[in-house]
């Protein structure tokens, strides 16, 4: 058996817990990278300036209902549907139904689905316009 | 032959702190490398998000002005084949460089997509920044929709665009070069 120094062990001991710690810092900063790649990805991904403008426009048509024929109704959903099915690779459906009284305001309820491949949106609300 | 063996605790140890800091050193460089097509969707987000807001601001209508009927976006939509080519232009171009000190090298092309009556798209070539769109930019495609009213006279009637209330697509390739 070699004869063994045991001094300086502390030393020793210390050297070895810095270089790990650098280890996991350098783990940190090759992390932050990834980090920054999947959320940018992640917003990219998901349509949220799509849906909110396919809601304002749809509002937008509500909002001059009373200026336009029934007819309107399926033209703007002919439109929107096949706009986006050849430009934006969705599939966008709609319907406005007639307005309903709520607490003495006149409110059109709406039905809006949307769907590019892997988000899908689905919401049911009631639109109220001024000055029906 | 040289017998000693003291000492190996030393060298064991100074292996193992090389192994580590070879480690550390391969972990920190292939972070570096990463980080370039990283950086690229997150410009691309970035632009994406300057332009869909860009579009957001000029299609919101005064709500402090009760007779005003459009939205500066879609004065320029239903005036597509006169004055709204060049105002939009201007408008678009004032409104992403404002997010910087200077003015900014974005530069963009807009289309505008209709339906015709027999359910068929086509393409009205709207706008264009000054520098022209060569195909080999790394462009990123912003669109809103904008809604045109069945008055609007300055429209290409010629190529099919039907005179009654619709909606049409606006898109907008942006790059920076």
């Amino acid at each position: 058996m070699e004869r063994l120094n045991e001094s300086g062990q502390w030393i020793v001991l210390m050297g070895i817990l810095v270089s790990i710690g650098l280890f996991f810092l350098a783990f940190v900063i090759n992390q932050s990278a990834l980090v920054g790649q999947t959320t940018a990805e992640g917003v990219l991904e998901f349509p949220k300036n799509e849906i909110q403008d396919t809601r304002s426009e749809i509002f937008r048509w509500v909002s001059v209902w009373k200026q336009l024929q029934a007819s309107d109704n399926t033209t703007c959903l002919s439109d929107m549907a096949t706009l986006a099915r050849y430009r934006r690779n969705a599939e966008i459906w709609f319907i406005v139904k007639p307005e309903v009284e709520v607490s003495g305001n006149m409110y059109y309820p709406i039905t809006i689905h949307y769907n590019n491949g892997v988000t899908e949106y689905d919401e049911t609300l009631t639109y109220f316009v001024s000055g029906i | 032959m040289v017998d000693r063996i003291e000492g190996q605790f030393y060298t064991m140890e100074g292996i193992a702190a090389a192994v580590l800091m070879v480690l550390t050193a391969y972990l920190v460089l292939s972070g570096t490398t990463m980080y370039t097509p990283g950086d690229t969707h997150i410009i691309d987000m970035q632009l994406e998000q300057v332009g869909s807001d860009a579009l957001k601001v000029m299609d919101t209508k005064n709500i402090d002005s009760t007779n005003e009927t459009f939205s500066y976006l879609e004065s320029y939509v239903r005036n597509m084949t006169t004055t709204g080519k060049n105002d939009f232009k201007t408008e678009f171009k004032r409104i992403i460089d404002i997010s910087s000190a200077y003015p900014d090298n974005i530069h963009f092309k807009a289309d505008i997509y209709y339906r015709l009556t027999n359910d068929t798209i086509k393409k009205f070539d709207f706008t264009e920044s000054d520098r022209k769109f060569s195909g080999n930019e790394n462009a990123v495609r912003v669109s809103r929709w904008v809604f045109v009213d069945k008055a609007a006279t300055n429209v290409p009637s010629a190529d099919g665009f039907r005179d009654n209330n619709q909606t049409v697509l606006l898109e907008v390739l942006l790059w920076r070069g």
